[in-house]
């Protein structure tokens, strides 16, 4: 009885549990207890509790507190899901309460909540009818969770979705293999197999999300092999105890649904609900959390976690595709060569041990076509019998090449990606179009383009949300919008030797049309173009598109005009800072009002620090519009400052 | 704004991506068939079977992955060691062959192989590859067999 005087229970209470007290193996004195207990709560006003908040997901909202789940199951009392106060006491309850046949006990259903109120009020397991969670105790001690990581499967330039970034956790265990790791992933659990319909319904919330967890060699096939994403695996410095609180959380969370939401409520930010758990210190989820509309980058959590100062070693991961580029940047002339020969099966494997090429080299000849009919394979391009049938004749001669223990070589990691620069960027600029000088303002919430600083992006990657362009023309003392980049999407993949990737682009938004009007009237446009890219000795890359553009808008004749046309140019980092993106392009456009535009400009970057650069911009445009009428012509120069923040 | 970013992010989404779920057919048990194919590509087997298993239910993450195979029971199995290969045949393969590697280091593991005994188990097995992967068409459980009849002859 010692410890209800600990807690100092108010007199009445005291007298009562101890009169009623021998009848407590009959269940009587549950609500009893539960009803001290939650006096106490209230005392102690653990409904306010941040890790109360924390583990019913509450957040404060428009409308008021509301949780972010939208499970019914995950709430004990009817109203829980906006009433930390009234979840909080059904909550004690439901843990006093004796157990029921055929029901799941809240100390195992809810044993992260249980864990933390015994602590906190604290709860004495032996008034208790059920004694703590033996089950879920057992199988965590035969798991021996030992530590976790924040895994961040980088971008692949091929897929605009991968830019915008995952994130999910991995717990490592006792035996110490990472492949047999834990990955803790939440996403959307979607039927639809219509593409479009997907992301639609990802991006209104009208999928519920589940936290999935699978062995992490699945999600490293998923994300290495076949998405062709480089993984960063971010150490996170908790304690084996911390872990444990978090797991205890991740088993409340089974099967139970959020509502996801592509931009906000997505995969990244619910995993911060995990890291609070373990650490209510942290709290993450709050520091992204908005009532209004935002969106959550995966990338921006990791730097929140960084400074949050709970990183440790930080482990990288090449694609397939990475170390495909590797192999080919040390192979030989004649080692490209015969590897060349090989898979396009002019020489069977054994070929290399007949070879005069040194034996180191053999090895990465030997490697590098086994990792291509892997890739070959990935994407379907190779039929399963001949897949199984190279591989395992090239493997055969891998073993008989003796260079037992590690490779000689190791693909080097790049930049990290959280050191690249911010995802927002705001630009102050001045420049003249034709005679007229104006001062500009960009603002861009997200999130990086080829000409921004490349370090810890992947290069050749641009993905742009929302970059809003607005100008004051001096002379006119015109205020307006310029141009807004809604989506901007470009990915140029060099292609080579052994990769073929094709390169593409996809803009949508609004701009500005010149030369016809004084007023310049506001457009809205579609473009998109695919071709192909190299890299090329100075130059570094070159590239050649063809184009399709459509504008709409009333001061169009017929209110439309499409057309296409060919796009071209050389993208040149001079110096780490210094780079050049060369471009021109010319379209015509016979549907709608018939016009010919040709473009040709010239941008160039100065890095000035990690988050910010300059840009100079040059161009010079000619356009005939109006039924092919009169020709005009007219140059733009544009001088800016770029701040990442 | 937001209509907009929406509105123009749909269209985009749909215009440039067409997602990748697949009619799945499981391809069988042996080299290449972790991965199977679908109408529009491929997805790996191991993902098809399980998105929301939990700590619960899991051995390690898989509870079906090997139902439409064999299980190979001998001195070097048990449902982990069986699950393991059949997920990762491929990259085991490449492993053995290469003599090292994460998922070579991860089959000692499972089978228990100390520390000190390790280079001269992966020796063993790289200079047995042939007679470990001994065709093509090899299932993981025969390689299981094989593996077990190179160990026990020393």
């Amino acid at each position: 009885m010692k410890r209800y005087g600990l807690i100092a229970l108010p007199v009445s209470f005291f007298i009562c549990l101890f009169i009623i007290a021998p009848g407590r193996l009959a269940g009587e004195t549950s609500p009893v207890y539960a009803e001290a207990l939650i006096n106490r709560a209230m005392e102690l006003r653990l409904h306010e509790d941040r890790r109360w908040l924390t583990l019913v997901h509450y957040k404060k909202t428009l409308r008021g507190t509301r949780s972010l789940i939208d499970d019914p199951k995950f709430f004990l009392s009817p109203s829980g899901k906006t009433n930390p106060r009234a979840e909080l006491e059904s909550t004690i309850r439901a843990i006093v309460s004796p157990p029921r046949e055929g029901e799941k006990h809240a100390v195992c259903r809810f044993i992260a909540r249980y864990r933390w109120l015994k602590d906190a009020l604290p709860i004495d397991d032996n008034l208790l009818p059920v004694k703590g969670c033996t089950e879920i105790e057992d199988s965590i001690d035969r798991m021996r969770p030992e530590s976790a990581s924040l895994v961040f499967p980088a971008s692949h330039i091929n897929s605009p979705a991968s830019m915008f970034g995952h994130t999910f956790l991995m717990i490592e265990t006792g035996n110490r293999s990472k492949l047999l790791a834990h990955a803790v992933n939440y996403s959307a659990s979607a039927k639809d197999t219509f593409g479009p319909l997907f992301y639609i319904k990802s991006i209104f919330g009208l999928y519920p999300g589940y936290f999935g967890i699978l062995p992490y060699y699945a999600k490293i096939q998923e994300y290495n092999d076949f998405d062709q994403r480089d993984i960063w695996e971010y150490r996170i410095n908790f304690t084996p105890e911390e872990v444990r609180r978090m797991i205890y959380h991740i088993y409340e969370l089974e099967n139970v649904y959020s509502d996801y939401f592509f931009f906000d409520e997505n995969c990244s930010y619910n995993l911060l609900f995990l890291l609070d758990a373990a650490r209510p210190d942290l709290q993450l989820s709050e520091e992204f959390y908005s009532p209004w509309f935002t969106w959550v980058i995966p990338l921006d959590t990791i730097r929140s976690i960084q400074k949050a100062g709970i990183i440790g070693p930080i482990d990288f991961r090449p694609s397939r595709v990475s170390t495909i580029r590797h192999l080919e940047e040390i192979l030989s002339e004649p080692g490209k060569d015969l590897a060349i020969e090989i898979i396009r099966g002019k020489k069977g494997p054994d070929a290399l041990l007949q070879s005069p090429l040194p034996e180191h080299e053999k090895v990465r000849v030997c490697d590098m076509i086994t990792e291509y009919v892997r890739y070959e394979y990935s994407r379907d391009n190779m039929e399963k019998k001949d897949y199984s049938e190279f591989l395992i004749n090239a493997l055969a001669v891998r073993s008989r090449l003796k260079t037992s223990g590690e490779a000689d070589y190791r693909v080097p990691a790049p930049a990290n990606p959280e050191s690249g620069h911010l995802s927002a960027r705001i630009a102050l600029g001045a420049g003249a179009r034709g005679n007229s000088p104006f001062q500009e303002l960009r603002v861009r919430p997200a999130y990086h383009t080829i000409m921004d600083n490349d370090e810890g992006y992947v290069e050749g990657g641009h993905i742009v949300f929302t970059d809003i362009v607005a100008r004051f023309y001096d002379r006119e003392k015109l205020f307006q919008i310029e141009k807004i980049d809604a989506i901007d999407i470009v990915s140029l993949t060099p292609g080579d030797r052994f990769i073929q990737s094709p390169s593409w682009k996809v803009r949508t938004g609004l701009r500005r049309r010149h030369f016809v009007e004084e007023k310049y009237p506001l457009l809205s446009f579609l473009n998109t173009g695919g071709g192909y890219a190299w890299k090329l000795p100075v130059l570094d890359l070159a590239y050649i598109m063809g184009d399709a553009e459509l504008q709409a808008g009333g001061r169009l004749e017929h209110n439309i005009t499409a057309g296409a046309g060919v796009s071209a140019g050389t993208l040149t980092k001079i110096t780490r800072s210094w780079k050049a993106h060369l471009n021109a392009k010319s379209y015509y456009y016979p549907f709608g009002e018939k016009q010919h535009e040709t473009t040709a400009s010239l941008s160039q970057r100065f890095r000035t620090g990690a988050n910010s650069c300059i840009m100079i911009d040059i161009g010079h445009t000619t356009a005939a519009s109006k039924n092919y009428g009169e020709r005009r012509s007219v140059n733009e120069f544009l001088l800016y400052l770029n701040i990442y923040m | 704004m937001k209509r907009l970013i929406i509105i123009s992010t749909v269209i985009l989404m749909a215009f440039a991506m067409s997602a990748a779920y697949a009619n799945q057919s499981n391809t069988g048990c042996g080299l290449g068939s972790v991965i199977f194919k679908g109408k529009n590509g491929l997805v790996s087997q191991v993902l098809a079977v399980t998105t929301n298993a939990t700590f619960g239910n899991i051995t390690f993450g898989i509870t079906s992955g090997t139902s439409n195979c064999q299980q190979f029971s001998g001195i070097v199995s048990n449902e982990r060691i069986n699950t393991f290969v059949a997920h990762n045949l491929d990259n085991l393969a490449i492993d053995i062959a290469r003599g090292s590697g994460e998922y070579l280091n991860t089959f000692a593991v499972l089978m228990d192989v100390r520390e000190t005994e390790r280079a001269s188990f992966y020796s063993k097995l790289q200079g047995n590859f042939s007679r470990i992967f001994t065709s093509q068409e090899i299932t993981y459980d025969q390689v299981l067999r094989n593996i077990e009849t190179v160990l026990s002859s020393s």
